[in-house]
């Protein structure tokens, strides 16, 4: 707990020693980035965002946005740390994916917020008047690909020679590098790895994402926001989306390029990659604070009764909680669901969940596992 | 396409996006093709051709220089006059020819014939031979085979004919046009130089090509037409063996580095800048001729770097200071390439590559590796592996002395105050600083917290050290109890002493070098005769042993500390109390001089806050004891005492630093080395370093190591640890040479991923490798001159020579000047007034032609370089001592007035008391008189003079062979196998092949061990094991059936084969001592033997010189020779003979006469009609059969 305290209050990287406003810059950027902030901080955004959606659809705040960025960027550039990782060849498409998905997210939002406007209005939404007209395949369809084509290729052999392909040591298993990072679009996924169990963040949660994403026609009755930008008329879903693919998959896909270095250990934008940062992993299992804390006593030797808190409290979350939202607050949802559908959303929902839960769990109280048996492999 | 107004875009703006993007990707593609065609390797193999034309071009004109063009224009004169006189009879010519053409059309047609006809007849043949098979009947259709046999032959004839008639035309045409041909080929061989260089010139130089060359040249290396066949292209090496470990397999190693140092493996391109340059050592490597050819061993394997990389940086290259570091990041954007494990080795580190592969061979290469052997040699002196393991390293010897009986050599006091800084009493010692070190450990001014229990108090730096100094002072005398040595027996006497330690060689290993910088020119005086750094120097030691010790230890010093490289040297009770009373009383002022500033006490700690402090160390290093433990032990119990704290404390202190590990202490035999292992630390990556907060950019291993050895502790430096956290490594005050070698050979030791390709050396190299070792290790070469000096000069037509030689002294008083410093030869030259210097030949040189001994004249201006002999050191401080005394200097007077001599028996006379007890005066005989007779010998051909079993029992058990000298050979303590290694060396050096080699050759290639050998030679193990370890008997015994069996390496061979001998084999171990011999002779000269006698001794009179069966000669003892009884079983034949033939061949200067030499032959009266090898060779048969005619030996 005062662990987490202290990153919350200081921490986030070693301090940077420049001129006064560019190292109070730089060592903000440093504090924020620390994955417990950025990750709170980014929760906050998705929310913030989404509620004063028609402030932030405004073009000339996307504008100011990106012009600050860019101004920030241009800054942060100069600073050798920063370049070193921003500059890394495999990490260019990184900086072109943060762009791009905030670009597009922000034209999404926009676009719904006009719609519902129009909707309030009684008028047809942007998609809706579009739909209407007709074009040809020829030339408006195949003839623009072609060009597309054409200069999608020849920015690709710019690229090629601009920026060379980075070779990194021959690939042994006996020594692998250091951090071990996976494919880019995978970095998501490696982000749990230091909340959750390789059994939890690398199978059974990706397939449960897999899952849960081929069970959304069945799941979703809603024909509502099909084929035209909405938020008013979605909002539980389009927030679960934003928070779900923007938040836990492509920030932590931002975070694991840019902010983890060796051993996997954060560091600051402005921070130099140094081997032997330490992190402090003091984390307690769920047992030691039931028995040891408030029991005042030693753990039982019986893996079962020692872990039963953690058992029982995993239990009451997936068994008690369906039917208990069920009936009460989303009684409604049950009735149009079906028992069987809502069942398997709540899992899913629930799974979901339980990532921003574990998470807050360890930044708060430095818990490692509900369930902790190494004696069979079994860590939750 | 028309616009119709109905599509979404407008089709003419489509049009022109297209058009747009069409020429955007065009425009991409060419860039593409030239970036590729721009690659940086290209350029560099562009600037390489036109290195190379101008090359071409330069010989071309140095050729036309030389006159070839005008010798060609003049056969080109004679081709074109044939080729008209030839005009003459063109008419007949093309007659001929034509003859010729139409003769060739017919014998190609008659030629195809009769192959059809043969082919037939084959098919008709082989159709025959079944159809007779199938129906039973071998004579059937016979006529139409022979119908067919009948065709082909006409068919073959007419061939025949043909040939004869073409041949006959062939021969006429030639006739008729042999002037010209043979003009052209007299123009072809006789510009066969200049028509290779514009060969060359025509294959690289567009400017020298025709047309259509030109353009094919062009287009071959044309941007996006240069991968068909470019002149521009990728070199490689793909090595086979030399591997990478990779995921469990073995990658092959593939180099490209030729790719841009395209003239790295050929000569000629030496002073060109790189990448083009010549590799500086193509007698070592590249070159197909040298032992390490581009194509086996390539480029990575010592470089290290990525040889499949083609870029500049990405290939890590290495900058070899930050200097060059900067303009590389400045023009090619240079950094490390963090992914690549094995970085290119900066060149002063390349060496280390040298060990992954000469682990066993360490020695051979000390010439060619010069930084990384002395790397070798820095780690075996001060004894690295002894904290550090390091798996295959040879030496295991602690390199510190035994402290098992410490008091009776030192006092506490003195052990204090040297574990506090070693070198505050002698400077150049190797034992390393632990305590006190600045920026290190504990600095001064620096505090150690207090324990964890919290029951202490911090404690500053210095008082931490100097209560671990008496702690572990307190310890070492605890596990050194005082036993009383034995009192000297004997009254010694200084004088003699010193006489006795100049003359016996204890200089040889030890100096008396004065301390610090600030040498005073008596010091140096003192340097110049015991520069020798084997030893510890002596200054100062007076202070520091006991005299009943030194005496004991003089006597002998394995009894204080077995592995101690000091050796025996049989001093008698006398001369060990003399040189004992020498060096305690020091009459000269050596031995009680110790440095300023130095003073052996103990610390000076009130007994209250040393207890504190002993306290606190307790807490810390007691702490698995746990604390109420601890507590207990220092509040009441066993450590109430503060006697047995300190030696509780000292223990642990010792077990922290290692002191065991170089020091044999009684009681921690078993405990296991500090250090890290180093066998394959080359190998580490350097992400598994630790630099703390030492900022080495960029960060390399070999930078790691040097900041290491240079201050052990730093990366300590900022960290917050316990003392018992703390690093270890002590400060061993490295210069930065010694660092960098150092650092180069850890470097090397890598493990086995790295590369496979080990070198396995030969039984010869093994030998030659550990003997040289061995040599090394027990000093020979300070007392003898092993390979002599060599000189280099210009001969009258400019053309250098290098000759082995040493100088001749300019006149009859004056020393031979030494041929260490050339700058001194040259001073000589102008002290003595002299046109030329004088060398005597030492090993001829067929373009000097001259023989051994001669003398050679050089001009000074004439003389280029001399590089010194190997070893002898020590001769030049004995033949002074004898002819001069010792040279003492008075800082008093000035100039050469402040010099005097002091000889060691009387004041006054300049004499030396010789092995009979009396005082001779040496100073007016002749340099070389008295440096044959009393220095020690030389060694330049040892192993072709004596017999290996004798040298390998000479090693083991000296024996006197020359009683006048004062000089001693030492009994040394030998490991296993060293005497037998120091033995084959001089061996291999002679080019002598022994039984011992062959052995170990045979079992090396036969893969055997020692007892599948002996079975299969049939011998007992006894005997192969003498035989390898050299005993005498054996060998010779048995050389001739063990050479058969190991040049066959078959069994059968070595049938019948018993390596017993069967007659006492350490008396018939030569030929001419040999039955068969001996018979053979009589045979033909009944009294070979007597005729042999008289001239030996009535003639020349041999005892005139040479003792007999122990009796000294009657001459001066400055004539004594060796025992001539001793010949037959020390020396070999060939060298006996050679040498009484012309004993100056042998020995230059020595003073034997040449008695066999004269013209025509003497001692015609003992032996007559006799020639001079007649004579030689009784008396050989004489001196073999010594025993024989003196003795009453078996064999008679």
């Amino acid at each position: 707990m005062h662990l987490a305290l202290a990153t919350l209050l200081g921490g986030g990287g070693a301090p940077v020693h420049d001129g006064p406003i560019a190292a109070g810059l730089k060592n903000f950027s440093n504090w924020l980035t620390e994955p417990t902030r950025y990750s709170v901080a980014s929760i906050l955004a998705v929310v913030g965002i989404l509620y004063f959606r028609k402030f932030f659809a405004q073009v000339w705040v996307i504008t100011a946005f990106f012009a600050l960025s860019t101004a920030y960027f241009v800054f942060a550039f100069q600073d050798p740390n920063f370049n070193a990782i921003i500059t890394k060849p495999d990490n260019v498409p990184i900086v072109i994916l943060f762009a791009t998905v905030i670009f597009f997210s922000w034209l999404a939002l926009r676009r719904a917020v006009i719609n519902d406007e129009r909707t309030k209005r009684g008028e047809p939404t942007l998609e809706g008047e579009l739909a209407k007209q007709k074009v040809f395949t020829w030339p408006d369809l195949v003839y623009t690909e072609l060009i597309c084509l054409i200069l999608f290729t020849a920015g690709m052999v710019v690229w090629s020679i601009l920026i060379t392909a980075p070779i990194e040591e021959p690939a042994a298993t006996a020594r692998t590098p250091n951090p071990s990072k996976a494919p880019w679009y995978f970095l998501g996924l490696q982000e749990l790895l230091v909340y959750f169990d390789p059994w939890l963040a690398g199978v059974l949660l990706p397939s449960f994402i897999i899952v849960g994403l081929c069970a959304i026609p069945y799941l979703d009755l809603n024909p509502k926001g099909n084929g035209y930008y909405t938020f008013e008329e979605r909002p539980f879903a389009i927030a679960f989306f934003w928070v779900g693919f923007l938040l836990f998959w492509v920030s932590f896909v931002i975070l694991g390029t840019f902010l983890r270095g060796p051993n996997w250990s954060f560091f600051g934008p402005f921070e130099f990659w140094d081997l032997h940062k330490l992190e402090p992993m003091v984390n307690v299992d769920l047992s030691t604070y039931f028995w040891v804390e408030l029991m005042d006593k030693p753990r039982p030797d019986n893996p079962f009764v020692r872990e039963a808190p953690g058992i029982v409290a995993l239990i009451g979350y997936f068994l008690v909680l369906p039917p208990l939202f069920g009936k009460t607050v989303m009684k409604k949802l049950v009735e149009e669901m079906g028992m069987v559908r809502f069942n398997v959303f709540m899992h899913l929902f629930l799974w979901f969940v339980l990532i921003p839960v574990k998470m807050g769990l360890r930044w708060t109280v430095d818990l490692k596992y509900f369930i902790g048996m190494p004696e069979y492999f079994f860590n939750v | 396409m028309a616009d119709r107004g109905d599509t979404h875009y407008s089709v003419s703006s489509l049009n022109r996006w297209f058009l747009l993007s069409s020429v955007v990707i065009l425009l991409a593609t060419v860039w593409m093709m030239i970036d590729d065609w721009e690659r940086p390797w290209k350029h560099y193999q562009r600037d390489f051709r036109e290195i190379e034309i101008a090359k071409a071009r330069a010989a071309e004109q140095e050729l036309t220089a030389a006159g070839a063009a005008a010798r060609e224009a003049e056969l080109v004169k004679k081709v074109s006059e044939a080729e008209q006189r030839v005009a003459a009879n063109e008419a007949k010519i093309a007659e001929v020819a034509e003859r010729q053409r139409l003769a060739r059309g017919e014998l190609w047609k008659a030629i195809e014939t009769a192959k059809k006809k043969k082919s037939e007849y084959n098919w008709d043949r082989y159709l025959l031979e079944e159809k007779r098979l199938r129906e039973g009947n071998p004579a059937l259709d016979q006529e139409m085979l022979d119908e067919t046999d009948l065709a082909m032959n006409e068919a073959m004839g007419l061939q025949q004919d043909l040939e004869a008639k073409k041949l006959a035309l062939d021969i006429e045409l030639s006739d008729l046009t042999r002037e010209r041909d043979s003009a052209k080929k007299a123009l072809s061989i006789g510009s066969r130089d200049l028509e290779q260089v514009r060969k060359r010139l025509v294959q690289l130089d567009r400017a020298a090509m025709s047309a259509p060359e030109k353009v094919a040249d062009i287009i071959r290396d044309a941007p996006g037409l240069d991968f068909v066949k470019p002149n521009l292209k990728v070199n490689k090496v793909v090595l086979d063996k030399l591997t990478f470990e990779l995921n469990f397999t073995k990658k092959k190693r593939i180099d490209m580095c030729h790719t841009c140092h395209l003239g790295a493996d050929r000569a000629g391109f030496e002073g060109e800048d790189q990448p083009h340059a010549t590799h500086p050592r193509l007698d070592l490597y590249l070159s197909s001729k040298s032992p390490h050819p581009l194509n086996e061993f390539g480029c990575t394997i010592c470089h290290r770097g990525s040889g499949e990389a083609l870029d500049f940086v990405r290939s890590d290259h290495r900058p070899t200071d930050s200097g060059e570091q900067a303009a590389w990041e400045q023009e090619y954007h240079w950094h490390k390439q963090h992914h690549w494990d094995y970085p290119m080795l900066a060149s002063e580190y390349t060496e280390a590559s040298c060990v992954q592969c000469h682990k066993s061979s360490m020695e051979l290469i000390s010439e060619d590796a010069p930084t990384v052997s002395k790397g070798y040699q820095l780690v075996e002196r001060y004894g690295c592996y002894s904290c550090h393991k390091i798996d295959w390293f040879p030496a295991k010897r602690r390199p510190g002395p035994n402290l098992r009986n410490l008091q009776a050599k030192l006092t506490p006091e003195f052990v204090t105050g040297w574990i506090t800084d070693p070198k505050a009493f002698r400077p150049t010692t190797w034992m390393p600083q632990f305590f006190h070190i600045e920026g290190g450990n504990y600095a001064p001014g620096e505090t150690i917290t207090k324990s964890k229990y919290g029951a202490g108090r911090n404690i500053e730096g210095r008082e931490w050290d100097n209560s671990a100094i008496s702690a572990i002072t307190a310890y070492l005398v605890d596990r050194a109890p005082l036993a009383a040595m034995p009192a000297v027996p004997v009254e010694g006497d200084a004088h003699r002493g010193r006489e006795t330690m100049r003359l016996s060689g204890c200089f040889a290993c030890h100096n008396l070098a004065p301390y610090g910088e600030e040498a005073t020119a008596k010091d140096l005086a003192l340097a110049r005769t015991g520069g020798n750094e084997h030893g510890p120097n002596l200054r100062g030691v007076a202070t520091k042993v006991t005299k009943e010790w030194l005496f004991a230890w003089l006597k002998d010093p394995t009894k204080y500390w077995e592995d101690t490289r000091m050796p025996n040297l049989r001093l008698s009770d006398q001369e060990a109390a003399d040189i004992t009373a020498y060096i305690m009383e020091d009459p000269d002022g050596y031995f009680r001089d110790v440095p300023e500033g130095w003073k052996p006490k103990l610390v000076d700690m009130a007994e209250p806050q040393l207890r504190e402090v002993l306290s606190e160390q307790a807490r810390w290093f007691f702490a698995r004891d746990g604390r109420t433990a601890v507590e207990e032990r220092l509040e009441r119990g066993e450590w109430a005492d503060l006697a047995k704290l300190k030696v509780a404390v000292g223990e642990k202190l010792v077990a922290n630093y290692g002191c065991f590990s170089c020091h044999e202490i009684e009681g921690t035999q078993d405990w296991m080395p500090i250090g890290a292992e180093l066998s394959n630390w080359g190998s580490k990556t350097v992400d598994k370093l630790d630099f703390g907060f030492v900022k080495l950019d960029p960060n390399y291993r070999e930078g790691w190591l040097m900041q290491k050895l240079h201050a052990p502790r730093s990366y300590d430096q900022q960290k917050i640890k316990n003392p018992s956290e703390k690093l270890r490594m002590p400060y061993f005050g490295f210069n930065a040479e010694e660092e960098q070698a150092i650092t180069t050979f850890i470097i090397g030791l890598v493990d086995d991923e790295v590369q496979l390709a080990k070198m396995i050396p030969t039984p010869a190299q093994h030998s030659m490798d550990a003997g040289m070792r061995a040599v090394r290790q027990n000093n020979c070469a300070a007392c003898h001159m092993i390979d002599p000096g060599t000189i280099t000069f210009t001969d009258e037509n400019g053309l250098a020579h290098t000759i082995a030689a040493e100088i001749q002294p300019m006149s009859e008083d004056q020393n031979v000047p030494s041929a260490h410093d050339l700058a001194a030869i040259k001073d000589d030259v102008e002290k003595y007034e002299v046109d030329e210097l004088t060398f005597r030949v030492l090993r001829p040189e067929p373009g000097v032609q001259k023989g051994m001994g001669d003398k050679v004249f050089v001009a000074p201006e004439r003389l280029v370089a001399t590089t010194a002999p190997h070893g002898g050191d020590f001769i030049r401080v004995v033949t002074d001592y004898y002819m001069n005394g010792i040279e003492l200097y008075d800082s008093s007077k000035e100039g050469d007035e402040a010099y005097s001599y002091v000889s060691g028996g009387s004041g006054d006379e300049l004499g030396v008391y010789d092995a009979d007890g009396k005082l001779r005066d040496h100073s007016s005989e002749p340099y070389d008189k008295v440096r044959w007779t009393f220095a020690p010998p030389v060694l330049w051909d040892e192993g072709g003079k004596l017999q290996r079993g004798w040298f390998f029992s000479f090693l083991h058990d000296v024996v006197s062979l020359r009683p006048q000298l004062r000089v001693r050979m030492p009994s040394f303590r030998y490991d296993p196998g060293e005497a037998e290694a120091i033995a084959d060396y001089f061996a291999h050096k002679s080019n002598k092949a022994w039984p011992a080699n062959f052995t170990r050759a045979a079992r090396l290639a036969a893969k055997q061990d020692s007892a599948d050998f002996a079975k299969a030679a049939r011998m007992d193990m006894t005997a192969l094991t003498e035989i390898e370890d050299g005993v005498s008997m054996a060998i010779e015994a048995s050389f001739s059936k063990v050479l058969a069996y190991a040049s066959s390496k078959d069994f059968a061979t070595a049938k019948n084969f018993t390596a017993r001998p069967a007659v006492n084999p350490a008396y018939e171990a030569s030929v001419l001592r040999s039955k068969v011999h001996l018979d053979a002779r009589r045979a033909v000269l009944a009294n070979h033997l007597e005729l042999g006698e008289a001239i030996a001794v009535k003639s020349v009179n041999c005892f005139q010189c040479h003792f007999r069966l122990g009796t000294p000669p009657p001459a001066d003892p400055i004539a004594w020779a060796p025992d001539l009884e001793r010949t037959r079983e020390r020396l070999r034949e060939d060298w006996v003979r050679d040498w009484l033939i012309n004993p100056a061949v042998v020995y230059p200067g020595t003073a034997m006469p040449a008695n066999f030499a004269s013209t025509p032959p003497q001692y015609q009266d003992r032996y007559p009609n006799s020639t001079n090898s007649d004579q030689v060779q009784v008396v050989l048969e004489w001196l073999y059969n010594f025993d024989r005619m003196y003795m009453g030996s078996p064999g008679q």
